[in-house]
């Protein structure tokens, strides 16, 4: 799993390269079935020669780009379907066209898939969706995979330089960093909502995952190199990669769009991703001297601090006064869901019940001063039957 | 010398005067040369009419041959339908031929309709709600909606519960164990439900749950309840169904639910946890590889492509290195058994391409079964018999079965292509090369008999592959 070494693999040579891209030769061919039985030989030649046998030899980059092209193209789903498999093999094994691709498109693939709005998508053909979606997860993977390599190698050696080749971070920097940001947002929101309206073959929810998945391994580097700079204090030169915090990022994009920031509450995976999110937002919207009063340290904070912040009615009053009613819910909610995910432990703890404890007072709180939360939003509500639940069966 | 005479003829203006008279004379020369013109234009007449005649005798003689005469003739037609009878059975017969070869040459393509598409009714799978955590779910829910419920009945409001917490992800926070019967009841939700997003949260509970706690595994499906499952969604057995089933006639009815994807997500991660559980059988694994395995015939399911590749290699893998000797053969045999049209052996088996050793492995002695398989051969179990069976091929006599041929050599090379065995053994190689070579210069590229072209391709592009991977010897010789 290390793009490092895969320099040297030896290619499968110029003379079989000539003869596998023969087989896409359509000169003279007129059915369209047999050009696809054509196209269907060249992955098959291309799957026999790279990944089966005793001593599969890397692809050239021609024919590497030729089955590219393939799943580009969208033929049909059989091409689509084996082009993207052979290139996820190929990935894994030698090395991703992460660095070719990267000139052809630059932000390209992320601006498109934005562009295309959900009703233009349904209008699609089943396989062109298919194809499109097949395009993007394998652009995700390889990029995903690049991160891997890269964060695998910076982990072990700590120095920042080694990320300086690493797609994804060179992506998020600079002045693009943050349309560009907003753009990934939108697009997992479109995506989730898709998914959830039509039966669409799971695709796109696996797509939305995947797109989290790189905002979260970008915030991943962020917290490493955190606790390295922490770590090493002679350390003064600022990166100019990190000048921009990508959690500062996330409180710009969700400043005047708290109804993407609920969304995405919602349907994100990762637990420490979501937590920071909403702990950032939470901090920005509150006065400042309530919380110096029950924050410890801003930068570590915890959902048992974020629940006290609202454990009077006073201050219950004050938080609810700068901040929206349907948004403190889902906050709320989705931090006491995301900490109690993010425990390891798997039994009823002393802090669990604390928790619990104090996610009821909350609302109570609440429900004393608003009449507003007499009707609660459906996370909330969710969220403190789970509590209720734990509380009684732990007495 | 000669620019002294043009000078001369410069100073010399005479011929401006001149002009008039010169021009006259030719005008009226002119007019005489038309009126010759006009009887050369009746010669001329005369003479195409001499040969129009003659013409027209060569095309009547010509449309004897051609049926579609306009100004028939009396006396030829008795000549011309004896003639036209003759072309006639002519063209028959050739048609025919072409027919015939034509019929052959259209290479069927894969694909088995594995999924009837007629789903059973699911058995009705009751929450108990005796169980303490749904009691308390139902309190909790009671308490906190301070509305008062209609008196709905239990098991309604229970089920509705608990499938809004599962959907919503929350048994993922929960630090409460469920107990085997609640694990059960969520399994069969996530198999049988046409929600998506409940089928896909339960899912990943599920999987959550075995993970962390694998011991406590009597819910997991064991391979009877997971053949249940798929008689439930409407498999058959391959064989009793045709074998052409096209992409495109498939409608949403034909498929398989998508819950299959859930399915085959759980019994990876179950799999993967094998050698802690020790829930499945060897007997069971080599079942459901070859359930899994047939899976990846059926277009409907292409867009699990990816899903079915990734939970065969991990089933091979849970395979203890013991099991493995054992059942990397059996598993080959039964997937051999089962009687399918020979294209999709051939796609069977490619469907195996993959990164891993084990289902490399399964590919060559799969490609091997198979290769014996096709008819006219016995066991096959070494390179040289395999080779002695080309050997007895001769390109050039007429009865030759090209389709056995092509396929037998598509699986050769599957089966040599991931041994060794060429490269130890020189003989075999060369005697490899030299069929291939057989095939390449042998059989002519306009050869009009079915899948003679493509035996002659294959073999052109096997040659240059195995050329290139065991380079060394002159090859010529052979």
């Amino acid at each position: 799993m290390s793009v490092l070494v895969v320099e040297d693999q030896p290619d499968i040579g110029q003379v079989l390269e000539d003869n596998v891209l023969a087989l896409l030769d359509t000169v003279g061919v007129k059915n369209a079935e047999d050009i696809e039985d054509d196209k269907m030989s060249f992955i098959e030649a291309v799957y026999a020669l790279c990944i089966a046998g005793s001593q599969p030899k890397a692809p050239t980059r021609n024919v590497h780009e030729a089955v590219f092209h393939l799943l580009e193209g969208n033929h049909s789903s059989v091409l689509n379907m084996a082009s993207y498999s052979l290139l996820i093999d190929i990935a894994e094994d030698f090395v991703s066209l992460l660095n070719d691709l990267q000139e052809a498109f630059g932000q390209k693939p992320w601006a498109q898939s934005t562009e295309m709005g959900s009703i233009e998508m349904e209008k699609c053909l089943s396989h062109k969706v298919t194809g499109l979606i097949l395009k993007f997860q394998y652009l995700f993977k390889i990029v995903e995979h690049d991160f891997q390599c890269w964060f695998q190698a910076y982990k072990v050696i700590k120095k920042d330089e080694i990320m300086s080749d690493c797609y994804l971070l060179r992506l998020f920097q600079g002045s693009n960093a943050k349309p560009l940001l907003e753009s990934v947002f939108n697009l997992i929101a479109l995506l989730s909502t898709l998914w959830k309206g039509e039966d669409k073959s799971l695709s796109f929810q696996e797509l939305s995952l995947s797109l989290q998945a790189l905002v979260e391994m970008r915030l991943l580097y962020d917290l490493e190199s955190k606790q390295l700079v922490h770590a090493s204090p002679r350390k003064t030169r600022v990166d100019p990669s990190r000048s921009l915090n990508f959690m500062e990022l996330f409180t710009i994009a969700f400043q005047f769009n708290k109804e993407l920031l609920k969304t995405l509450l919602q349907v994100m995976e990762d637990s420490e991703c979501k937590l920071k999110i909403i702990f950032a937002n939470f901090l920005k919207d509150i006065p400042k001297p309530l919380a110096a009063e029950r924050i410890s340290d801003p930068n570590n904070m915890t959902t048992q601090e974020l629940l006290d912040c609202l454990k009077d009615v006073n201050s219950a009053r004050i938080v609810h006064r700068v901040s929206d009613c349907d948004v403190l819910q889902v906050f709320l909610a989705s931090a006491f869901k995301a900490d109690l995910r993010h425990t390891k432990s798997h039994h009823m703890e002393q802090a669990t019940i604390e928790l619990c404890k104090a996610l009821k007072t909350a609302f109570q709180n609440l429900q004393s001063i608003s009449k507003e939360f007499n009707d609660l939003h459906p996370a909330a509500r969710q969220a403190l039957v789970t509590a209720e639940t734990m509380l009684a069966l732990a007495t | 010398m000669v620019s002294a005479d043009f000078d001369a003829m410069m100073e010399d203006d005479s011929w401006l005067q001149d002009s008039p008279t010169r021009l006259s004379e030719p005008v009226s020369k002119h007019l005489k040369k038309r009126s010759k013109a006009c009887n050369i234009d009746e010669l001329l007449k005369d003479h195409y009419k001499d040969k129009n005649r003659s013409l027209d005798r060569e095309a009547k003689r010509f449309k004897t041959f051609v049926s579609d005469s306009e100004d028939s003739e009396d006396e030829e037609v008795q000549q011309k339908t004896h003639k036209e009878v003759q072309f006639e059975k002519l063209v028959e017969t050739c048609e025919k031929q072409v027919h015939a070869g034509g019929a052959t040459l259209e290479v069927p393509r894969w694909g088995e309709r594995l999924f009837s598409g007629q789903m059973c009714k699911e058995s009705p799978m009751p929450l108990k709600v005796d169980n303490p955590v749904v009691q308390a779910l139902v309190t909790s829910k009671r308490q906190c909606s301070y509305e008062s419920t209609e008196p709905e009945k239990e098991e309604q409001f229970a089920e509705s519960l608990v499938e809004e917490l599962l959907a919503t992800g929350w048994f993922l926070s929960f630090k409460v164990k469920l107990d085997n019967d609640m694990l059960s009841w969520m399994f069969h939700r996530m198999v049988f439900t046409n929600d998506n997003t409940l089928e896909k949260a339960a899912c990943d509970f599920l999987c959550h749950t075995l993970e962390i706690d694998f011991l406590n595994c009597s819910w997991i499906p064991s391979y009877k309840t997971i053949s249940g499952i798929f008689e439930a969604y409407g498999y058959a057995r391959p064989q009793t169904l045709d074998y052409h089933t096209s992409e495109g006639s498939l409608n949403s009815q034909e498929r398989p639910p998508h819950n299959l994807g859930s399915l085959l997500r759980l019994l990876m991660t179950s799999m993967k946890q094998r050698h802690l559980h020790k829930f499945h059988t060897r007997e069971d694994v080599e079942d459901i590889a070859v359930l899994i395995a047939s899976l990846s015939l059926d277009r409907s399911l292409l867009c699990f492509g990816v899903l079915i590749k990734e939970s065969l290699e991990i089933i091979l893998n849970s395979l203890t290195q013991d099991e493995w000797h054992i059942s990397c053969e059996r598993i080959a045999t039964c997937m051999a058994m089962v009687d399918r049209h020979v294209v999709n052996c051939l796609k069977l088996t490619r469907a195996l391409h993959s990164r891993e050793d084990r289902m490399k492995r399964l590919q060559s002695v799969l490609a091997l079964h198979f290769f014996a398989k096709i008819p006219g051969e016995k066991e096959v179990s070494g390179v040289w018999e395999m080779l002695s069976v080309f050997r007895k091929t001769d390109v050039k006599r007429t009865v030759v079965d090209f389709g056995n041929l092509y396929y037998q050599m598509c699986m050769a090379d599957i089966w040599l292509w991931s041994n060794t065995v060429l490269a130890l053994d020189k003989g075999a190689l060369e005697a490899w090369l030299h069929f291939l070579k057989s095939c390449s210069f042998q059989i002519s590229s306009t050869d009009w008999r079915p899948y003679a072209t493509k035996v002659r391709n294959q073999a052109s592009y096997l040659l240059q592959v195995y050329q290139c991977h065991y380079p060394g010897d002159d090859y010529e010789e052979t």
